[in-house]
C-alpha cells in the first residue's frame, strides 16, 4: 500500500532517533520477520520523508562507535503518523468488518 | 500547501547541492552494508559470504540511488527539459518539415492578427480617447428632394441646421457642429505643404471629455467672432511631425491657408474625434468660419457641416431624433436653401454600426478578415496534413523506442512536445509577421489615420495561437495513440501499410479542404481584380486618364477678377509652349472637386437637383466631354440667349417621352432666365465611380466668374500627363513672386478614393490567395511524394509487369488530379454561394461569372501539375529490380 512504508518509518523514529539499519531491524524484529522490506529501498522512502519535512536527519556516532545518519522524528512528521495511523486503522476496521460479513 | 512548499524547497536545495546528496547518500549505504556484514559474520559468515548477503539484503544500489533521486528532483520537469531537448534535436534534424509547419502557421496566424487588428479599431470600437462614448451619436440626416420620386440620401448638413440643433433641441446635453478634415495651406511659398484642418464647435473637446497632452483647449473666449488671435490645437502626430514633439509648440503663430493661428494645446496620441480620419488642426467654428467661409457663414447654403451630440440621460435616440428632424423642418426660408424632406437618424459613432454609408475600405476591411480567417483554415489543414505524414514516417522510429522500453505515455508525450514547439515557434513568427503586415496593412488602407494602439493585439494573437496549438495536438494525438498501440513487431518488420490507409483518407480530405480554400481566395482576389481593371476603365464622362488640374493661389487674396485673369492668361502663355500640352482652359472647377449643385426646373415639368458647370466653349472639348446629339456651347452663345448642354440622366428624367433638344430648364431661383438645350452629353460623375450618374449640365457662360475661391487651368496633355508636372510647376513659379501655391493634379489621381478599397481588395485577398496556393501545393506534393515512397515496391511490380513509365506517371498524377477536382468543386460551390458578401463591394463585376471560376480552375489545375512533377518522375524511373529487393 503506498505511503504505508512512510507510516513505518515514522512509527519506529518516533521511539527514538534511528538509523536506516536501526530502522530495518526495528521493522523486522518487531513485526517478527514479516514485514521483509528490500532494506535499500528505506532510503528513497527516507528521502522523501525528509524532503515533506516530517523527519530530520544527522550524522551521530553509533554506541559501537560507528559513524550513522540519524533520522529524527519533527512536530509535523508525528501529526501526519497520527493522521496515517488514524486512517489505517479506518481502513483496517472497514477491511475486517467486510471480511467477517462474508463468513 | 505549505508541505508542497517544503517540499518544493527541499527539492530546489537538493538540486544545488546535488553532489553532496550523492555522496552523503553513498556514505549512508556503506555504512548500513557495514552494519549488515557485521551482523552476517555474528552467525558465523566469512568475509566473503558476508558480503554477498549484506548485498542480497540492501538490494540492487544503483535503483536505489536512482529512486532516491527522484525525490530530490523535479522528476516530470527534468523529463520534460529532456524530452524538449530532443524534440528540438529531432526539428533541427528535419529542417524541411519544421520550416514548411512553422511557416504555414506564422502566415495563417500573422494575417489573421494583422487583419483583425486593423478592423477592430474599424469595426468594433468607439473613437478612441472620448469619455462615455456609449451616448455620443452622430447626426445623419436623409433627404429627399422629390417627394413625389423619392430617392433618398445620406449628406451632411448646413450651419443653419446644425446650428439650430444646437440652440433648440432638448434631447441633447450637448450638440456639437464641426466640419470634416479637409486640406489647409500650412505657412506661405508655392511649395507650402498641405496639412488637414477642421474646425470643430469652442465644446468639441469637452463634449468629448479629452484631455490635453500638453496645453489647454479651447475655452469660451477663443470660440467667439472677435477674438484677437484664433487659437488652434494640434493633434499629436502634427505636434511630432513638425515640433519634434517639443513643449515650445505652444504659443507658435502657424499661417493655415491664409489665417493666422496660435498653438495653443496638443491632442492626446491617437485622438481623431469621432471621425476615422484625423485632422493635423482644430479651429474653433466660431472665431476661423466668418474667414474662411464668408462672414455670414452660419447662413452659407454649402452642405458643409456634420455634427455629433451627446444624448440626454433618458431620452431614447428614437424620440430624439423626431424632435431633431421636427427642428429641421420647421427652419425658415427652407426654399430658399433648396427644399428637401429631412428625416435627423442618430448614428453610433462605432464606424462599424455607423446608419449612413460606411467608408467602402472598412467593408472590405470586413471581408478581410473572413479571407484572413480563410488562410488560418488552410494554415491549420497544411500542418495537420505535415503532421500526420511526419507522423508515417516515423513509425519504425516509434517501434523501436517502445521496444527498448519506452512507456506509451511518455513517447506520446513526446511527440506532443513536439508539435507543441512548433506551434510555439509559429506564434513567435507570426507575431513577427503580424507586427510588420499590421504596420503595412494600416499605412496601405488608412494613410491619415492615427492610431491609438499597437499593431499587435493580445487577444487575436492568443486565439489563434490556441488554434494553432489545438490542430497541432490533435493532428499528433490520434497517429500518436494509434502509432504506440501497433504491434512493434510488425511494424518494425515493414512499413505495414495499414496505418499509412487509414490516414489517406484524412490526409487526402485535408487537402481537398486547402483546395476548396484556395479556391474560394482565388475567386474574390479574380473578382476584386476585374473590378479594379474596370474602374480604371471607367467613362467618367470626361477624359481622367490625360487631364491635369492645376490650381492657383495668390499669398493675399487681394486680386479681383480682372487680376486674376491677368494672372491665369500669363500662366496659361508659359504652360502652353511646354511640349505634349495638347489643350489648354481655364476653369471655375473641375470635375470630381465636388460640384455644386443647383435646383433645376422645366416649366409646368418636373424638377430636381443638377450639377451645374459654367464652361467656356474651349473647355468643354480639353476636358473631353462626350457629345451624344445636337451642338457644343458655341462662343456666340455667350452673347445671345443662354443655352445648356444637359446629360443623358437628365434629359431621360426631366423629358421623358420627349426630345431634350430645343426644350428649356431653368436653373437656380425661379426668377431665373430659362436656357435652351442645345446638346446631349455622355453622363458625368462628379464624386466617385460608384455613384449613380447624377443630373449634370452645362451652362454657357459669358465670362467665368473668378472670383470664387481659386481658379483653374485645365490642361489636356498628348501622353502620359505626369511627366508633363515638372514643368507646369516650374513654369508656374515664374509667373508671379508672390504666388502662394500651386496645386497640380491629374484627375484619375481624384479618383483614388475609388480605386483605393478595390486595390486593397485585391492585394490582400491576391496575396492571400497566393499564400493559400503555396501552401495547397506543398500540401500535394507532400502526399504524392509520400504515396510514391510507400507504394515503390507497388511500382516495382507494375513496372516489371510491363507497365510503362506514362502509365505510372499517370497513377501518379490521377491522385493527385482526384484531390484536386474534389476541392475545385467544393470551393466553386462554396465560393458561388459566398459571392453574396463581396458581391456590393465590387465594381461592375459579377462574382458568379466565367473568369474568377476559370481563374480559380486554370491556377490550381498548374499548381497541381507542378506539385506532381517531380512525384511523377520519381514513380516513373522505379526500378523493379532495386525495388523489389529493398523490401
Amino acid at each position: 500500500m503506498p505511503g504505508t512504508l512512510d507510516m513505518l518509518i515514522l512509527k519506529a523514529i518516533s521511539l527514538a532517533p534511528m538509523h536506516g539499519y536501526a530502522i530495518a531491524q526495528h521493522l523486522r524484529q518487531v513485526s517478527q520477520d514479516i514485514l521483509q522490506v528490500e532494506e535499500g529501498s528505506l532510503y528513497p522512502a527516507l528521502q522523501r520523508v525528509l524532503g515533506k519535512g516530517w523527519a530530520k536527519a544527522e550524522w551521530r556516532e553509533t554506541p559501537t562507535k560507528r559513524r550513522a545518519r540519524y533520522y529524527t522524528i519533527t512536530a509535523a512528521g508525528r501529526r501526519r503518523l497520527g493522521d496515517e495511523v488514524a486512517s489505517f486503522q479506518r481502513m483496517q476496521g472497514a477491511i475486517q468488518r467486510v471480511l467477517r460479513t462474508q463468513e | 500547501m505549505l508541505e508542497f512548499l517544503r517540499s518544493l524547497w527541499f527539492r530546489i536545495g537538493s538540486r544545488v547541492r546535488r553532489d553532496s546528496l550523492d555522496s552523503e547518500l553513498a556514505d549512508e549505504l556503506r555504512a548500513h552494508r557495514e552494519f549488515l556484514e557485521e551482523e552476517a559474520r555474528r552467525t558465523g559468515a566469512t568475509e566473503d559470504e558476508a558480503a554477498r548477503m549484506a548485498a542480497l539484503r540492501l538490494g540492487n544500489g544503483t535503483v536505489i540511488r536512482e529512486r532516491t533521486r527522484d525525490a530530490w528532483s523535479f522528476g516530470w520537469l527534468e523529463a520534460l527539459a529532456r524530452d524538449a531537448r530532443y524534440a528540438g534535436r529531432f526539428l533541427r534534424k528535419s529542417p524541411g518539415f519544421t520550416t514548411v509547419a512553422v511557416l504555414s502557421l506564422a502566415l495563417g496566424i500573422g494575417a489573421n492578427a494583422a487583419v483583425f487588428t486593423v478592423v477592430d479599431r474599424l469595426l468594433l470600437r468607439p473613437p478612441p480617447l472620448v469619455t462615455d462614448p456609449g451616448n455620443v451619436y452622430a447626426v445623419n440626416v436623409r433627404r429627399i428632394s422629390n417627394p413625389a420620386k423619392p430617392r433618398p440620401f445620406y449628406s451632411a448638413m448646413m450651419f443653419r441646421e446644425t446650428l439650430a440643433l444646437q440652440e433648440t433641441a432638448r434631447s441633447f446635453t450637448a450638440v456639437v457642429p464641426y466640419t470634416a478634415p479637409g486640406r489647409w495651406r500650412l505657412g506661405r511659398g508655392p511649395d507650402a505643404p498641405r496639412i488637414r484642418g477642421s474646425m470643430v464647435a469652442g465644446n468639441f473637446f469637452t463634449v468629448l471629455g479629452v484631455r490635453p497632452a500638453l496645453g489647454r483647449f479651447f475655452s469660451p473666449d477663443d470660440a467667439r467672432p472677435d477674438v484677437a488671435e484664433h487659437a488652434a490645437v494640434i493633434s499629436h502626430g502634427f505636434w511630432e511631425r513638425h515640433f519634434a514633439g517639443a513643449p515650445s509648440a505652444l504659443g507658435t503663430h502657424l499661417l493655415l491657408s491664409g489665417v493666422d493661428v496660435t498653438v495653443i494645446g496638443v491632442a492626446p496620441r491617437g485622438f481623431s474625434g469621432v471621425e476615422m480620419d484625423a485632422a493635423d488642426v482644430w479651429v474653433p467654428l466660431e472665431s476661423v468660419a466668418p474667414i474662411r467661409i464668408q462672414s455670414n457663414w452660419q447662413e452659407w447654403d454649402g452642405f458643409g457641416s456634420k455634427a455629433f451630440v451627446r444624448l440626454r440621460d433618458g431620452v431614447s435616440p428614437t424620440a430624439a431624433d423626431a424632435e431633431a428632424t421636427l427642428i429641421l423642418r420647421r427652419l425658415p426660408d427652407r426654399e430658399k436653401y433648396g427644399k428637401s424632406e429631412e428625416t435627423v437618424r442618430l448614428g453610433s459613432v462605432i464606424p462599424g454600426r455607423a446608419v449612413a454609408e460606411q467608408p467602402a475600405e472598412v467593408k472590405v476591411s470586413s471581408r478581410l478578415v473572413i479571407a484572413a480567417a480563410l488562410v488560418m483554415l488552410a494554415a491549420c489543414a497544411n500542418l495537420a496534413n505535415l503532421l500526420l505524414v511526419r507522423a508515417l514516417t516515423r513509425r519504425r522510429e516509434i517501434a523501436l523506442r517502445l521496444a527498448v522500453g519506452i512507456t506509451r505515455r511518455r513517447l506520446v508525450g513526446q511527440l506532443m512536445l513536439e508539435s507543441l514547439i512548433i506551434a510555439g515557434l509559429g506564434a513567435g513568427a507570426a507575431m513577427l509577421a503580424a507586427q510588420w503586415g499590421g504596420g503595412a496593412l494600416r499605412s496601405l488602407v488608412f494613410p491619415q489615420m492615427q492610431w491609438a494602439s499597437g499593431t499587435l493585439d493580445r487577444r487575436v494573437l492568443f486565439f489563434s495561437m490556441a488554434c494553432a496549438t489545438a490542430v497541432a495536438l490533435l493532428a499528433t494525438l490520434a497517429p500518436a495513440i494509434r502509432m504506440t498501440r501497433a504491434d512493434v513487431a510488425l511494424a518494425l518488420r515493414s512499413a505495414s501499410p495499414q496505418l499509412a490507409m487509414s490516414t489517406g483518407r484524412w490526409r487526402q480530405g485535408l487537402l481537398a479542404v486547402q483546395v476548396a480554400l484556395s479556391v474560394l481566395l482565388i475567386v474574390g482576389a479574380a473578382a476584386f481584380g476585374q473590378s479594379l481593371r474596370r474602374a480604371y476603365d471607367f467613362d467618367m464622362g470626361v477624359d481622367v486618364n490625360r487631364v491635369i488640374t492645376t490650381r492657383l493661389f495668390l499669398e493675399d487674396d487681394s486680386l479681383d477678377g480682372a487680376g486674376r485673369r491677368l494672372m491665369l492668361d500669363e500662366a496659361r502663355r508659359r504652360a502652353r509652349v511646354i511640349p505634349g500640352v495638347e489643350r489648354l482652359s481655364i476653369a471655375e472647377s473641375v470635375p470630381l472637386s465636388g460640384n455644386g449643385v443647383t435646383r433645376v426646373s422645366v416649366p409646368r415639368g418636373d424638377s430636381g437637383f443638377s450639377v451645374v458647370w459654367s464652361v467656356t466653349p474651349d473647355l468643354q472639348e480639353t476636358l473631353g466631354f462626350r457629345l451624344l446629339s445636337g451642338r457644343w456651347i458655341q462662343p456666340e452663345d455667350a452673347r445671345g440667349n443662354p443655352v445648356v448642354l444637359v446629360s443623358e440622366t437628365m434629359a431621360r428624367r426631366l423629358w421623358p417621352e420627349a426630345n431634350p433638344l430645343g426644350q428649356c430648364a431653368r436653373f437656380g431661383a425661379d426668377s431665373a432666365p430659362c436656357r435652351e438645350v442645345v446638346g446631349v452629353i455622355g453622363d458625368l460623375r462628379t464624386r466617385s465611380i460608384r455613384e449613380e450618374a447624377p443630373m449634370a449640365a452645362l451652362l454657357s457662360t459669358r465670362e467665368l466668374d473668378l472670383d470664387e475661391l481659386g481658379a483653374y487651368l485645365v490642361i489636356r496633355a498628348s501622353g502620359d500627363p505626369r511627366k508633363l508636372m515638372p514643368q507646369l510647376h516650374n513654369a508656374f513659379r515664374d509667373v508671379r513672386p508672390d504666388l502662394a501655391t500651386v496645386e497640380i493634379k491629374t484627375l484619375s489621381e481624384q479618383l483614388d478614393y475609388d480605386y483605393r478599397p478595390l486595390r486593397l481588395g485585391t492585394a490582400m485577398f491576391g496575396m492571400f490567395a497566393v499564400l493559400a496556393v503555396i501552401l495547397a501545393g506543398v500540401g500535394l506534393f507532400g502526399i504524392l511524394a509520400f504515396s510514391v515512397a510507400q507504394r515503390t515496391s507497388e511500382l516495382g511490380i507494375r513496372s516489371a509487369l510491363g507497365a510503362r513509365a506514362g502509365n505510372l506517371v499517370r497513377l501518379v498524377v490521377g491522385e493527385g488530379l482526384v484531390i484536386v477536382v474534389v476541392g475545385l468543386v467544393v470551393g466553386g460551390l462554396a465560393s458561388w454561394y459566398a459571392s453574396v458578401a463581396v458581391q456590393s463591394l465590387l465594381f461592375d463585376t459579377t462574382v458568379r461569372s466565367a473568369v474568377p471560376f476559370a481563374a480559380a480552375a486554370v491556377l490550381l489545375g498548374v499548381v497541381a501539375l507542378c506539385a506532381s512533377a517531380i512525384p511523377a518522375w520519381r514513380a516513373a524511373r522505379v526500378d523493379p529490380a532495386i525495388a523489389l529487393r529493398a523490401e
